[in-house]
């Protein structure tokens, strides 16, 4: 079961969204395991990096020529995601970080949607907490949790505490539910306080999700998992 | 066209290279079709922000773009 909003099968439309198709366009992969999604989702991502290769690594050094001042400039006057995304991941990563700050954090959020998950984790750890936070209110706002998600869990710790201080609970669930990897779901929940991860499983009762919580949970290594226990069960 | 692994350029996940023929071209056809989509965004962005560069860097930066 998963959330009205939330999608039931993460795996498959992180795949449909790397295609520009809706997620329903890929039903009959539906019996093909999440490991399988996601191995074959890379090798997808990684035809089109090399494919794209020659031009973008043009267009980096081009844009290497240009203040960042300057580079953020253009793109806010002619914005487009998936140019910002590939260049963010060729560029040195203070360099992207430092065009980065300078734009809107609604442009971003469209440009996270572009981010390959496998990669720009430098570039990402190094924006500021609260433009960190302002993208993954935007986020939340799309209801776009498998953007947020791929988002705060690879930004810096304190951007991902920053993140779920401000959104809250109900969102770190919808997070938590669409994580696609076991490290950085052990990351993300160490970086939970203890209320906060009591507040979670409250959270995901009132989202009527508590089975899919429970999934998510017992892939948490022993140390974490009993943070998320029912008060009841809880011992400190 | 090409065959999907042909156009991945990799061994194909098990469970992939065993869909039906039919799944693997609509596979293909919609894999070429966001390679190309993505490569014509890609130039045509690129090109409209080079005609807002500063004159004084378009040169240098169009020949750097290798434009």
């Amino acid at each position: 079961m998963s959330t009205p909003d939330s999608p039931a099968r993460p795996a498959l439309t992180r795949l449909a969204r790397v295609l520009a198709v809706p997620t329903e366009r890929l039903d009959y992969l539906a019996a093909v395991s999440d490991a399988d999604l996601i191995a074959f989702r890379a090798q997808i991502t990684q035809m089109l990096a090399r494919s794209q290769a020659k031009a973008l690594g043009r267009i980096a050094a081009a844009a290497t020529l240009l203040p960042a001042a300057v580079a953020a400039k253009l793109l806010k006057a002619k914005p487009n995601a998936l140019l910002a995304a590939r260049i963010a991941a060729l560029l040195e990563p203070a360099r992207a970080a430092d065009i980065a700050k300078r734009l809107s954090p609604e442009f971003l959020a469209g440009v996270a949607t572009q981010l390959d998950p496998g990669h720009d984790t430098e570039v990402l750890r190094r924006l500021p907490n609260d433009r960190v936070v302002a993208v993954a209110r935007r986020l939340a706002d799309r209801a776009d949790w498998i953007t947020l998600a791929d988002l705060v869990t690879r930004v810096s710790d304190t951007a991902i505490q920053a993140s779920i201080d401000a959104l809250g609970p109900i969102i770190a669930v919808h997070t938590v539910l669409v994580v696609e990897n076991s490290d950085a779901l052990t990351r993300y929940s160490c970086l939970l306080s203890d209320a906060m991860a009591a507040d979670m499983r409250r959270a995901a009762e009132k989202l009527a999700v508590m089975a899919d919580f429970e999934r998510i949970v017992a892939q948490l290594p022993d140390s974490q998992r009993y943070r998320f226990a029912a008060t009841d069960e809880h011992t400190d | 066209m090409k065959s999907l692994s042909e156009l991945i350029g990799a061994t194909l996940p098990e469970a992939i290279a065993s869909l039906p023929d039919s799944r693997r071209r609509d596979l293909t056809a919609l894999i070429g079709g966001a390679k190309k989509a993505q490569a014509q965004e890609l130039g045509d962005a690129a090109r409209s922000l080079l005609d807002l560069v500063p004159g004084f860097l378009r040169g240098a930066v169009k020949r750097a773009a290798g434009l």
